[in-house]
């Protein structure tokens, strides 16, 4: 697995590269558009982070370059510019997601999470956050490395909320991922699932939380230190 | 010298003063005009009669005059008639003939030089005008006096001079009212240009830069002054403009930097002295997208076509800030209805509003609690908090630009409420606070229903 990071600005990307080879992910960094396009055409890479203010190109116009090329790599944009119209142009130009700067390495690591999990990928298989992992093949949930006890819709709830750690997933996500479209379920299960899935971390000294966002749906995050 | 509020105004009291003379002098005018016309009809006539008698007066050889009058002539003259009279009178002054039976002068002559003149003479019921007509008969001069009794019933031109005045009047008076409402008329379609212009010219401001003055339409006169007028707001427009960008392209270039910094922030080991630093830059953060804010509702325009979701922006703030509140060991929560609550505004506008009343609520409500957040299908949003609440006498106060309540606890610019009021104000809407039952503050947001908006969305699939 590795990503690739497009970064005009060194001292940026030296440090988000630093972070994210903390976390596990190994990344190659390059600051111009002619170099990230070399660079994608030599390797595969599995997620590729993008600064739209590049010194030799428009970002927009290397990204549906990329697109127009037939690579489907998911793209996450990285800019200065917070307009709706700029996010709205960046995912009309093939971007799957979108990040204003300044920004948490572990948001953009959590969003990196997101993008990983794309059919037929393999890679990011375990989830980590704090002591908590999740295996996202096996559906085993550990804690410091000892299993919890969790049914697979339960394993299930928690994958979701790990892939977007640190954002709010909302409750009819949750149910979509677990249902699918035409299933039929109670209106509480999830409420259900996520009440049992609190107490089991809670016991197991879990350093990690479920939030409810009443009116929208649920948050994971690391407690509080 | 009165000073006037309007040109229309000034027009229409000068047009009033105007048409109130012309009521006055123009019958005036007119009847002097008739009388005068009038009397020296009146006077050739009494030429020619007094010619006419002269035709029959005659001197014989032996110095005696003779007139003998036609029938015609006679029955005029004649005392039953009452209406002319003459006297012919011999060059001495001495009465020759006269039609009143007393050998008297109609009127006495002064001056005995051959100059014509006229007189008038109130007798008893009669009233007399006539003339005194130097005449040439046979050699010798005589005075043919002629006279008419103007109060005789077959007299009519004094009839109509003397009813001419108040019949006139009432035709000249209703027309000149009517001038003068055709006129109001004219000053009015003249104006409204102008009118119009001005009004167009109060909606220019910071966040409309591009309206212009119409020239069409507008007088020629004008059109100058309205030319430099435009040309003028261009280029403020464009000064305005410059800023503006200047403002918001600084603050996006801070956002590099700051998040070079966070990065950097995050490697530290010491996790309390990295999370007092991240807390920091997250307020330098805030101000950053503040002054992006600031930028970008200073050009703000709703139009009544942008309409937005109000629950569903709630949602989105809400789920954009959730992650700040639960990292500070706090709430928030969307309640009330979840149906949609269309409002009339834009979505893009109303996030950074409600964003900003959130953060506040985040900052100031007391750890471990929750701020909620409820929307109302009215088009009202309101954001409570369980904070210290606002002193009465800051309420008015905490809207304006760059004031802060406690300078030293929160490293905020006292940016968030103006950008709240700024926004609220071009939706047409209003803000206020209020106190929470139990404690901490209560901040709504009213705006404009979109009634039409919520029928198209959820109309039935056929
Ligand atoms: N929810 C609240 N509870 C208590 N005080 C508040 C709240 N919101 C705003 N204030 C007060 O109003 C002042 C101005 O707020 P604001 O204009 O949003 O400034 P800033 O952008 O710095 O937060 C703040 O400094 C604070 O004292």
């Amino acid at each position: 697995m590795r990503l690739l990071l497009v970064e005009d600005n060194e001292r940026l990307l030296g440090l988000t590269r630093d972070a994210l080879a903390r976390a596990g992910y190994e990344a190659d960094g390059v600051t111009t558009a002619a170099d990230a396009r070399t660079a994608l055409g030599s390797i595969a890479y599995s997620v590729v982070v993008l600064d739209l203010g590049l010194p030799d190109q428009d970002g927009l116009a290397l990204l549906k370059q990329i697109r127009a090329s037939g690579n489907t790599v998911p793209i996450l944009i990285l800019t200065a510019r917070s307009g709706v119209e700029e996010r709205v142009r960046g995912l009309d130009a093939g971007a799957d997601d979108y990040l204003v700067k300044p920004f948490a390495q572990e948001e953009l690591q959590a969003r990196i999470r997101v993008l990983l999990r794309r059919p037929g990928s393999l890679l990011g298989r375990a989830l980590d956050l704090g002591n908590l992992r999740l295996d996202s093949l096996s559906r085993e949930v550990t804690i410091n490395g000892t299993p919890l006890s969790v049914s697979p819709r339960e394993a299930a709830v928690l994958e979701i909320l790990l892939r977007r750690a640190g954002r709010v997933v909302p409750k009819k996500v949750v149910e979509d991922h677990l249902f699918g479209l035409a299933g039929e379920f109670s209106s509480n299960a999830v409420e259900v699932y996520v009440h049992r899935l609190r107490k089991q971390l809670t016991e197991a000294g879990a350093d990690v939380e479920i939030h409810t966002i009443r009116g929208i749906g649920y948050l994971l995050a690391c407690s509080a230190r | 010298m009165i000073r006037f509020g309007s040109i229309r105004q000034r027009l229409i009291t000068m047009h009033v003063i105007a048409v109130l003379a012309a009521t006055v002098v123009l019958p005036l005018a007119l009847y002097w005009r008739i009388e005068t016309t009038a009397r020296n009809l009146h006077e050739r006539a009494l030429r020619e009669q007094a010619a006419q008698i002269a035709q029959y007066l005659h001197r014989q050889a032996d110095g005696h005059w003779t007139l003998v009058l036609p029938e015609q002539l006679r029955h005029l003259y004649s005392a039953g008639y009452e209406r002319y009279g003459y006297a012919i009178l011999s060059a001495s002054g001495q009465v020759l003939f006269s039609n009143n039976g007393v050998n008297q002068p109609l009127s006495r002559i002064k001056y005995l030089d051959d100059r014509l003149a006229y007189f008038e003479r109130q007798v008893e019921q009669s009233h007399l005008f006539g003339a005194t007509v130097p005449i040439r008969v046979d050699g010798e001069t005589v005075w043919v006096q002629v006279s008419e009794d103007e109060a005789h019933r077959d007299v009519l031109i004094d009839d109509v001079v003397a009813t001419f005045l108040p019949h006139v009047a009432w035709v000249v008076v209703p027309i000149l009212l009517a001038l003068l409402g055709v006129d109001l008329l004219i000053f009015h379609r003249a104006l409204h240009p102008l009118e119009e212009a001005s009004l167009l010219a109060q909606q220019i401001g910071p966040a409309r830069t591009e309206l212009r003055l119409p020239e069409a339409r507008m007088p020629r006169d004008i059109v100058p002054l309205v030319r430099a007028v435009n040309e003028a707001l261009d280029r403020l427009e464009a000064g305005f403009t410059m800023q503006r960008d200047f403002i918001a392209d600084a603050a996006h270039e801070l956002r590099t930097p700051l998040a070079i910094l966070r990065a950097q922030v995050e490697a530290i080991d010491d996790r309390g002295a990295a999370a007092a630093l991240l807390s920091d830059i997250e307020g330098m953060a805030r101000i950053v997208n503040q002054l992006i804010d600031v930028a970008e509702s200073d050009t703000l325009t709703i139009t009544p076509d942008d309409v937005a979701d109000l629950h569903a922006v709630a949602v989105e703030v809400a789920a954009f800030m959730a992650p700040v509140a639960v990292a500070a060991g706090k709430s928030l929560a969307v309640t009330g209805d979840t149906a949609p609550v269309w409002v009339e505004g834009k979505a893009g506008a109303l996030f950074p509003a409600i964003r900003n009343l959130v953060e506040n609520a985040i900052i100031h409500t007391a750890a471990g609690t929750t701020v909620d957040i409820a929307v109302a299908p009215d088009g009202r949003i309101s954001v409570h908090d369980e904070g210290p609440g606002i002193p009465a006498e800051w309420r008015d106060l905490i809207f304006q630009r760059f004031w802060r309540g406690d300078r030293r606890r929160t490293g905020g610019a006292g940016l968030g409420l103006s950008i709240v009021a700024r926004v609220v104000k071009v939706h047409g809407g209003s803000v206020e606070v209020a106190d929470a039952p139990k404690r901490g503050s209560i901040f709504s947001i009213k705006l404009r229903s979109a009634a039409g908006a919520g029928n198209v969305a959820v109309s039935p699939d056929p």
